[in-house]
């Protein structure tokens, strides 16, 4: 990897923790290196200021999808909420039939939020899916936001080895000091 | 890295006791961070070696200088000896000198005490990655022998409350699915110092 690209690239800043990003990106690239993939295409849910595209498309020279329900921060190249089937059309009809390579969910983080994301959009990718947020307010009480509890119920499922979990690699990134993020790296093949 | 030798050495009969994905994810990510820190040979050592069978891997792939150390002498280690024995420490300090290691591999006594103490004893010679085998065996059937995943959530445990020297490391956790039953998934933790 390109660090002083990297660091380039961290201004401005995307919402994330800089260790966690840059150890992801390297995952990714070493993955897209041995299966050979040039140009892979990249979808974003939710993508708040829309500052992860380019390192997507530096790095990887990535086909790009964003999709995020408010255009107030960012430009998503698809306006809509990521669980009305009008988003999931728009995207296939992006795709053309090809498949994602690398999924990004990053969209509600409730847990019924993450949940549909995953079930409606991973079938679409062949790669790796990951899931940004997977160590948030983990042991806090109350918070809506339960990326961690997804993430810890899809390891017990692969852990079991239940069909079509069962071939999965879980990889955990996360730094505490980071405010508590984590990203959570599904590799499907 | 060089995928047809990484399968060549992974076949039967020269097979380590490792998860295909697992390793090669890790060993990737060692690559990685080596190539950026530009450290060219870096110093491995490796607290239980089984048969001795990882040495092939970081010395081709790594370059490495890699030390083995293991109680039996049944794949050769470099340092025969109990991890948790003063002289095994003072051998491993007239190898390496001043040196410090860049890759800790701590895959010995599976209880907790002995991780525990291989984790206490050797870290603070590291300035790189520590990694732990077997963060995932029999996590949920609670044997004693057999608690490398509770030093591993504790440790987490403790860099999440903010503990002074914990907090600053980056946790990676590799898990793929082995078969059927508890005692035989593995997994790699890996903590890398900043």
């Amino acid at each position: 990897m390109n660090y002083e690209l990297f660091d380039k690239l961290m201004k401005p800043k995307p919402f994330q923790f800089r260790p966690e990003w840059r150890t992801f990106l390297e995952i990714c690239e070493a993955y897209l290196k041995r299966h050979e993939i040039k140009n892979p295409i990249v979808v974003e849910l939710g993508i708040w200021r829309d500052r992860q595209r380019k390192f997507y498309e530096k790095f990887f020279g990535a086909h790009y999808i964003g999709i995020d329900f408010s255009n107030i921060q960012g430009t998503p190249d698809i306006l809509g909420n990521t669980h009305d089937p009008k988003t999931l059309d728009a995207l296939k009809k992006r795709l053309k039939g090809r498949p994602i390579n690398i999924l990004f969910i990053d969209g509600g983080h409730s847990y019924e939020d993450v949940k549909e994301d995953f079930e409606t959009y991973s079938p679409l990718c062949t790669d790796i899916i990951a899931l940004h947020d997977i160590e948030s307010y983990r042991y806090l009480k109350g918070k809506r936001t339960k990326v961690w509890k997804f993430w810890d119920k899809l390891k017990i499922k692969v852990r079991k080895g239940m069909k079509g979990y069962r071939h999965l690699l879980l990889i955990s990134i996360h730094q505490y000091r980071g405010g508590n993020m984590g990203i959570g790296v599904i590799i499907k093949k | 890295m060089n995928i047809e030798l990484f399968n060549e050495f992974m076949k039967r009969g020269n097979r380590p006791s490792q998860n295909y994905p697992e390793f090669l994810i890790f060993l990737e990510f060692c690559e990685g961070y080596f190539k950026k820190k530009r450290i060219k040979s870096p110093t491995i050592v490796e607290l239980g070696a089984w048969r001795n069978k990882q040495k092939k891997f970081y010395e081709e792939f790594l370059g490495a200088e890699h030390v083995s150390i293991d109680i039996s002498d049944r794949g050769r280690p470099d340092i025969k000896g109990n991890t948790h024995d003063p002289e095994t420490l003072k051998a491993l300090r007239k190898k390496f000198g001043e040196r410090p290691i860049d890759l800790l591999f701590i895959d010995a006594g599976h209880d907790y005490e002995s991780v525990k103490r291989d984790f206490e004893i050797y870290s603070p010679l590291c300035r790189g990655i520590i990694a732990f085998h077997d963060i995932h065996c029999h996590r949920y059937d609670n044997r004693e022998v057999m608690q490398v995943w509770r030093f591993w959530d504790e440790l987490k445990l403790k860099a999440y409350t903010g503990r002074r020297s914990y907090k600053d490391f980056l946790f990676l956790d590799i898990f793929h699915y082995r078969g059927i039953g508890n005692g035989v998934q593995m997994g790699i933790g890996i903590i890398i110092k900043p």
